[in-house]
């Protein structure tokens, strides 16, 4: 997907994945990126996963649809998605249709990331 | 007498007869259930992106619904109004509940064409819901509708 609008950046901390998204996450586009890094990664055994959105210009319904339901995909599979970085009309989208509530979200890459040792030490 | 009361027999016997044919061919739709309320104009906004979304739905001939619909923003046509979304095999797959598996929606601008599955719950008479999602189920957009047209 060379020409896709969402650019995909991914490094990994440990077990953790961070995935950098930058560009707009769109219908028939973005979306099916971000799907498919997200299937990728799973396959590759890899549950952790943090997305930090700051450079996201414009999400779709469809974008938000896709975050959604590959959070939903992500924790089936044990694991968890965590955002970062969200930009004013990011949390104002997500604040509106209700899903910050569903996702937990973070300052920066660092909290997030640590985030999962917590998670793993309280269980 | 024993004449009038026949004559009186006849014509409420005829009555009944006439009403009962007149209400039997009445089209289904008109008789009320859910087959009739999807016929319409509606409008509603895309929560995500502020759109503003209108769809005319009509009952065909062949029992099919059919849409055409239009969004001020399409993403899939670079965030323009130019394209439109149509299907005309809409069934009717559970009390108050319609769906399509073929809803093609098409930008003029770049010629890029996607198909969803569409499905609109009613809610009332005058209030649906209509969820679009890919073929793996994965969700599109959700839009609250609002009647519009009236009979």
């Amino acid at each position: 997907m060379e020409d896709s609008k969402l650019q995909i950046d991914e490094q990994l901390s440990g077990d953790v994945a961070v995935l950098t998204l930058s560009g707009q996450m769109l219908l028939d586009d973005g979306d099916l990126a971000f799907r498919q890094q997200i299937h990728d990664l799973i396959g590759r055994g890899v549950t952790k996963i943090v997305v930090d959105l700051a450079a996201v210009t414009y999400i779709d319904s469809s974008g938000v649809g896709m975050m959604a339901a590959k959070l939903m995909t992500v924790r089936n599979a044990g694991g968890d998605m965590k955002l970062v970085n969200l930009t004013t009309k990011t949390h104002r989208l997500l604040s509106m249709i209700k899903l910050l509530s569903t996702f937990e979200v973070f300052e920066d890459q660092p909290s997030a990331i640590r985030s999962f040792s917590w998670s793993a030490g309280t269980r | 007498m024993m004449s009038r009361y026949l004559a009186l027999s006849i014509v409420a016997v005829a009555a009944v007869v006439l009403g009962a044919r007149v209400w039997a061919e009445r089209p289904v739709e008109q008789r009320g259930g859910p087959a009739l309320e999807f016929q319409g104009y509606w409008m509603g906004v895309d929560p995500v992106d502020g759109g503003d979304a209108r769809r005319s739905i009509i009952l065909g001939a062949n029992g099919k619904y059919a849409l055409a619909g239009r969004d001020t923003v399409f993403s899939l046509c670079d965030g323009t109004e130019h394209g439109i979304g149509t299907f005309d095999d809409g069934e009717i797959v559970a009390r108050d509940v319609m769906q399509s598996n073929n809803l093609r929606i098409v930008c003029f601008n770049n010629g890029a064409t996607v198909v969803l599955h569409s499905r609109f719950e009613l809610i009332n008479r005058d209030l649906m819901i209509e969820h679009a999602t890919r073929s793996d189920g994965t969700p599109v957009s959700t839009i609250v509708l609002h009647r519009v047209s009236q009979d």
